[in-house]
């Protein structure tokens, strides 16, 4: 019986509910192991003047108190997953609040905090740049100006019966991965050094640690076991301190371990791009889309990270599920004193998609008329209307289905009546309905990392390892790529276990990220077993032969199904697979391959702003419904329904819980966690007790989660589709409930509403669009507009 | 540091006793001032307990504590065990208890559906596709089973603090349906999964009558016997603390709180702690030393109330724990410790709660499970606002006494005492007990009128009278598990007619440095009719009595509409005016 399809738990969810599957902090302490913490900038921005760290090590139980001055001569002074533009410890400039100055091992962590209060830094703090308005006011921008452009939005826009003109504001968002940022780092003879990382891209932490560290890179190995969670939050962050650990191991000879807490990683690691979008969009009376003209313009933080890459894909889901004629899309970064920002699940796209849907739903208002309608009019088609701004056909897919099976299953018709009468009716709450749609393009836009190498080794009692480059973060791509691999060799996925992913086994890997780990990894895997099943079938061919029964040999008849290996022309003579991969090495049969895989097809020109830069897309809708206290703007999300085309799915189990998790980690982007500075760049929201990620009750009381069969799409591994990142922006829907409620305090006036909706923005909207009664009223609205709270 | 199995030799006078998974642990020294979460992991290798934001807000660290149960008033000699935060809850604080931690769920005994794995090892010779990857599958509880099953962990760090509260649950007798499995979770933070699959796989239990309980794991009375020797004996317990720096010539602040004066109080505390240098050693003088400046801290564990109160009179700078859920932050944020230390927790005859005809008296080490528990049935407003305080875990050790001497104006319990008129009940060994009202309980941010030699005792807070109307609002970003923004108490007595306002009484919180009462609020509701109109003016009213400022919960305009909004929102409850479809 074939494992896929099948929702066989996690691979490691026994060693999760005993508490016994490890993460990096828990993986016993090495005999004179160090423990490493450093010491971070005093100010945001500015010249730093003076380093003293003599204090510091003279202290008892200190080793090492380092700084950019002892780097050795071969070390690269910058580097970046796309600009090498980041120092690994600065020597002259500081550029954000905590950057790592000064790198302190220890014996203990006692003797660490007494020398990290010993250690001296003065400098010439400047004023610092935070936020996205003072980064354009000073024309400070990080990378080049992107376009994406279709027809004449210009023209289009003052041909359109209507226009509206508006900016949206998104505020960023923490990972809260709950295993910090940790790395261990075992010096090995010669001058090599092991990591054992908490990373979703064990490539990119060995290439950092080797170029910052001036070695080449084949003495540096990174491993990855688990995660604690990464959500993209660990794509880049890992390299830092990857680099201090495998310095201090590599100078002392010692076992070298660093874990942020959870307060110093929030502090200094990057997050979701906080957002602004200008736009105009021009529409006809029934709301249908003619023109769009937006700029987005994102909080890229100190360096440049990945920002341009998320502002790519920012700009390439502006249009979501929503054909327009004529468009322009214009994107640009903005250079902060903030730390550089880089990848959450959704990777910009939540940014791009947010904009759309609160333009329909505005245009929804304006027009008066349904706010379903006028989405379920600018959806894209099949046939016609099924060409993005960028140039690639929407095909095979199914989002008019979706929308209107939708409609349908949640009552969308009745459940808008019943709003509007208890809008009516109370005096006291708020109810709001809403409905959005995802289309998430897969693929990595930048088209080399759409690769992935696998390797399979079988034993000769049948059982079998493999080796992906993918990282397992929770997200239950080992648990697939076991599946895949138990089917390919017809035994149980027991049978197969999945090896700590390892730059030494797979290299040259990309991160695992763009919710494609699956499809690139398990591919890969496929293509491994591909090769070690040809020469099986081959040395099968000859065992089953039987001339007296007219059996010639013949590979291709050779099948693995259910634990034995059979000829299908004589069913009857079965080989257990463990005794015939025995025999096969007895015969000298290669039971191991490497596998290779490419996604096939995918190219985008970011100078020209058109290609096709994914493979296929993974789409879904969701309807929300939220209910707000007209006196303190407490919000409740009472209900959703989610109803996605995720493809075939390998593990239905896992699958869906992609789907809630990522859902409702968008709902909390969209609601209570709000991400406040300070003047001085500091992170006031900086642990669970300031910000707040969805807690157990606020999972929607009525929650409906299912999938939406698509026959059209009969292309990636065994026909699914990558599902990590797209629940994520179905999450946008409650936000877009939240409007549509406002909408009802004052139909004239659109909603003061930028995301998150705290329970504060809601009150404070509320507020200004009565207009009259409240004190305060001008003042107000400009608060809950703020970008960045001051203290 | 000892491990033995319960076979004991009496305890000593200088170290503390209590058992981690059916073990006897004696500590003495710095060992016993660690977060148990740290003594867990770092100095025991139990690294099943994870640590995420070591705040107590999120659950990770979460074990189960079994306190005895007294067997004179209760039905049989057990232990009844309640989930903590590991994170911020010192080792010393365990004495005399029995700690489980997710290592500790003994699997045989506790009900594992899961059958020994095929004995086939080969593929091919028999197959099975209902099948745990990694180790212990025959060793799992049958929460834990429905868990992997259902998909209940993804990246799993979490998973055993949600697998220890699940416990909880089962161990208080409670059921696995929905409702009952969100707020047992509500201080568990899960950033992958969205909670769902947890839902269901533990809907799937709900029926399940052989969950098995801690009691058939574990040998109690012989564990009861071996920690409850010479109990109401107190021990007194040194250890070797590392000093921070002062540097010359830079006046370095030491160890300061990062948000422990922001928290709901829950831990008792005294002012001298807002003072700093118990420590300070020059750097230079500590430079090439052989070993790290250290310095002894005593802690004192009285047996009774009075001994508490004579090492008060004593060390009248003494940090006083109850429920460490703000001393326990302070600490992992680098606060020092002080050189004494006293330990309430548990204490006897400090957390009792009576019902005194009038009065209903709360025992200042009465835990807010506890009170919440006591107080329901008269005030079912105030049940509410409990309910979302702190977190399971945090209700479980913050006490009342905590929440007052800590003196956040963001505290959750203060307004209702404000408007109660409840009176403070300090004592010392010298002079016996005074009663302090609760208006005039405090003199500015965390300061109050407490003598340096004094214990709050108890909260005596009178019953509602007739035609009382009483309205508790608590705001914050996240229904639960959150800090309020603001807070606000609003307590009226109604004629007979119930047509006209007799008395008033306003409090409110976050809206200053110290919760207040709002007399001219107050004032404008008195003698008026019990109308909507009232409540508007009273709200207009109340925005010029206040002084918020913005802060990272939220900003002074938006606390200024909450003050003046509470008042109709409180008309309408009141009046039961339709709220949900």
């Amino acid at each position: 019986m074939p494992s896929v399809g099948r929702s066989i738990p996690h691979e490691s969810a026994a060693g999760h509910v005993t508490g016994t599957a490890p993460y990096i902090d828990d993986l016993p302490r090495y005999a004179g192991e160090l423990v490493v913490g450093f010491v971070g900038a005093p100010f945001a921005a500015g010249r730093l003047t003076r380093i003293d760290t003599t204090r510091a090590k003279k202290l008892p139980g200190i080793t090492e108190v380092l700084t950019a001055a002892d780097l050795p001569p071969a070390a690269a002074p910058r580097f970046g997953p796309i600009f090498h533009d980041e120092p690994f410890l600065p020597t002259d400039e500081v550029a954000y609040l905590g950057q790592p100055l000064v790198v302190i091992a220890a014996e203990n962590s006692d003797a660490l905090a007494l020398a990290k209060q010993a250690v001296t830094i003065e400098g010439d703090p400047t004023d610092p740049t935070l936020t996205i308005d003072q980064a354009i006011e000073r024309d400070r921008y990080l990378g080049p100006i992107r376009h994406i452009r279709r027809g004449d939005a210009e023209v289009a826009l003052k041909q359109a019966p209507h226009t509206l003109k508006g900016e949206f504001f998104c505020n960023g968002q923490e990972q809260f991965y709950l295993e910090s940022q940790a790395t261990l780092a075992i010096p090995e003879d010669d001058g090599n050094v092991r990591l054992i990382s908490s990373t979703q891209n064990p490539t990119e932490s060995q290439v950092v640690v080797a170029e910052v560290l001036g070695l080449p890179y084949h003495k540096v190995v990174c491993e990855c076991p688990r995660m604690g969670g990464g959500f993209g939050g660990k794509e880049t962050q890992g390299a830092i301190p990857a680099a201090m650990v495998a310095w201090i191991a590599l100078r002392t000879g010692r076992p070298t371990r660093i874990v942020y807490d959870k307060t110093l990683d929030m502090c200094i690691t990057g997050k979701r791009h906080a957002t602004k979008a200008w736009y105009r969009a021009g529409y006809d009376d029934d709301g249908t889309l003619l023109a769009l003209d937006v700029t987005f313009v994102s909080n890229g933080g100190a360096y440049a990270d990945l920002s341009t890459s998320v502002m790519e894909r920012t700009m390439l889901h502006a249009d979501n599920a929503y054909f327009v004629p004529d468009i322009a899309i214009t994107g640009k970064i903005a250079r902060t004193n903030l730390p550089p920002n880089t990848a959450f699940r959704g990777f910009g796209g939540p940014q791009g998609i947010v904009v759309i849907e609160s333009i329909l739903q505005d245009i929804a208002q304006k027009t008066q008329r349904d706010a379903f309608d006028v989405r379920r009019r600018n959806v894209y088609g099949h046939d016609a209307r099924n060409v993005t701004p960028y140039g690639q056909r929407v095909q095979n897919h199914v989002l008019p289905e979706l929308f209107d099976a939708m409609e349908t299953r949640c009552d969308y018709r009745a459940r808008k009546s019943a709003v509007e009468k208890f809008n009516a009716e109370s005096r006291t709450h708020l109810k709001g309905l809403a409905m959005t749609s995802v289309k998430f393009g897969i693929s990595f836009t930048t088209k080399f990392l759409n690769q992935g190498n696998a390797l399979v080794n079988v034993y000769t009692d049948g059982s079998v390892q493999v080796s992906t480059g993918g990282t397992e973060m929770g997200q239950g791509l080992n648990t697939k790529v076991k599946q895949l691999v138990a089917d390919e060799f017809g035994i149980a996925p027991r049978f197969v276990r999945m090896m700590t992913t390892s730059t030494e086994k797979n290299h040259n890997t990309s991160p695992t990220a763009a919710s494609a780990g699956t499809d690139l990894n398990g591919q890969a895997a496929l293509h491994a077993c591909t090769q070690i099943k040809a020469r099986m079938a081959e040395f099968a061919a000859a065992q089953f032969a039987d001339e007296s029964r007219g059996l010639t040999p013949s590979p291709e008849h050779v099948r693995f199904a259910d634990g034995v290996v059979f000829d299908e022309r004589a069913p009857d003579r079965r080989l257990p697979f463990g005794d015939f991969c025995d025999a096969a090495r007895r015969a000298r049969v290669d039971l191991g391959a490497r596998g290779f895989y490419a996604t096939p097809g995918v190219d985008f020109n970011r100078e020209t702003g058109q290609g096709t830069p994914f493979f296929y897309f993974t789409t879904g809708v969701a309807a929300a419904e939220v209910t707000i206290d007209r006196f303190t703007g407490d919000l409740v999300v009472d209900r959703c329904d989610v109803l996605m085309d995720v493809g075939q799915m390998i593990n239905p189990g896992v699958d869906l819980g992609q789907l809630y998790g990522g859902f409702i980690q968008g709902v909390g982007w969209c609601t209570a966690e709000e991400l406040c500075y300070g003047d001085e760049g500091q992170l006031l929201s900086k642990s669970p007790t300031t910000y707040k990620v969805p807690n157990a009750t606020d999972t929607p009381r009525i929650f409906h989660v299912n999938t939406f069969p698509n026959p059209k799409h009969t292309i990636n591994v065994r026909w699914s589709k990558a599902v990590g990142e797209p629940p994520l922006m179905l999450g946008i829907a409650p936000f877009l409930a939240c409007r549509h409620a406002l909408s009802f305090v004052n139909p004239d006036r659109l909603p003061p509403l930028n995301l998150p909706a705290t329970n504060e923005a809601l009150l404070m909207a509320m507020v200004a669009m009565r207009g009259s009664s409240g004190v305060d009223c001008a003042k107000n609205t400009k608060t809950s507009r703020r970008e960045v709270p001051s203290k | 540091m000892t491990t033995t199995p319960p076979l004991p030799s009496p305890p000593a006078d200088d170290a503390i006793r209590f058992a981690l998974n059916g073990r006897l642990i004696d500590l003495a020294g710095r060992d016993a001032l660690r977060p148990l979460s740290t003594l867990l992991r770092d100095r025991l290798g139990l690294t099943g307990t994870k640590v995420v934001c070591a705040e107590g807000d999120c659950g990770a660290c979460t074990v189960l504590l079994g306190r005895p149960i007294d067997g004179t008033s209760q039905r049989e000699e057990r232990f009844d065990y309640r989930p903590v935060d590991s994170c911020i809850v010192f080792a010393f604080q365990c004495h005399g208890a029995h700690v489980v931690t997710v290592e500790g769920l003994h699997p045989t005994a506790t009900g594992c559906t899961r059958q020994t794995r095929d004995k086939t090892n080969k593929p091919g010779t028999e197959e099975r596709h209902d099948e745990v990857a990694g180790p212990c599958h025959n060793a799992l509880t049958v929460i834990q089973n429905a868990l992997v099953h259902g998909h209940g962990s993804q990246c799993g760090f979490c998973t055993p603090g949600i697998v220890m509260a699940l416990h909880a649950l089962r161990e208080r007798g409670r059921d696995l349906s929905e409702s009952s499995v969100r707020h047992a979770l509500s201080g568990n933070l899960c950033r992958c999964t969205g909670y769902q699959q947890i839902f269901d796989a533990c809907e799937a239990l709900k029926d399940v009558q052989d969950i098995a309980t801690l009691d058939d794991t574990y040998d109690e009375p012989a564990l009861l016997q071996a920690l409850t020797k010479n109990q109401g004996q107190g021990i007194t317990l040194t250890a070797e603390v590392p000093c921070s720096l002062t540097l010359e010539g830079e006046g370095r602040s030491e160890g300061e709180s990062h948000r422990g004066q922001e928290r709901n109080g829950q831990s008792h505390k005294d002012q001298s702690r807002n003072g700093k240098t118990h420590d300070g050693a020059s750097a230079e003088r500590w430079m090439h030393a052989s070993s790290l400046p250290t310095r002894t801290v005593t802690l004192r564990l009285p047996g009774t109330l009075d001994e508490a109160l004579a090492v008060k009179r004593e060390h009248p700078e003494a940090l006083v724990v109850a429920g460490a859920t703000d001393a326990g932050v302070w600490h992992n944020h680098g606060a020092p410790w002080p050189d004494h230390v006293l330990c309430v927790t548990a204490l006897p005859g400090l957390s009792a709660c009576d019902n005194n005809g009038d009065t209903l008296a709360l025992g200042g080490g009465a835990t807010w499970d506890t009170i919440s528990d006591f107080l329901a049935p008269h005030f079912p407003a105030l049940a509410e606002i409990l309910d979302r305080f702190g977190s399971p875990q945090i209700r479980q050790l913050g006490t009342i006494a905590g929440n007052l001497a800590n003196g956040s104006p963001i505290a959750d319990s203060l307004p209702f005492l404000f408007v109660m008129d409840a009176a403070v009940e300090a004592r010392s060994s010298s002079r016996g007990s005074r009663r302090i009202p609760v208006t005039s309980f405090y003199t500015g941010y965390k300061q109050n009128v407490l003598e340096p030699d004094e214990l709050i005792a108890a909260v005596h807070v009178p019953k509602p009278a007739d035609h009382e109307r009483l309205h508790l609002e608590k705001t914050s970003k996240r229904r639960d598990m959150d800090i309020s923004t603001f807070t606000a108490a609003i307590r009226l007595t109604l004629d007979q007619t119930g047509n006209t306002i007799e008395t008033a009484a306003v409090a409110m919180g976050g809206v200053g440095p110290v919760v207040v009462r709002l007399p001219n609020t107050e004032a404008a509701l008195k003698g008026q009719p019990f109308s909507e109109d009232t409540m508007r003016i009273a709200g207009q009213t109340a925005r010029h009595e206040i002084a918020p400022i913005s802060d990272v919960r939220g900003s002074a305009p938006y606390r200024f509409q909450l003050a003046e909004n509470v008042f109709r929102k409180a008309f309408h409850q009141w009046n039961e005016t339709p709220v949900m479809t």
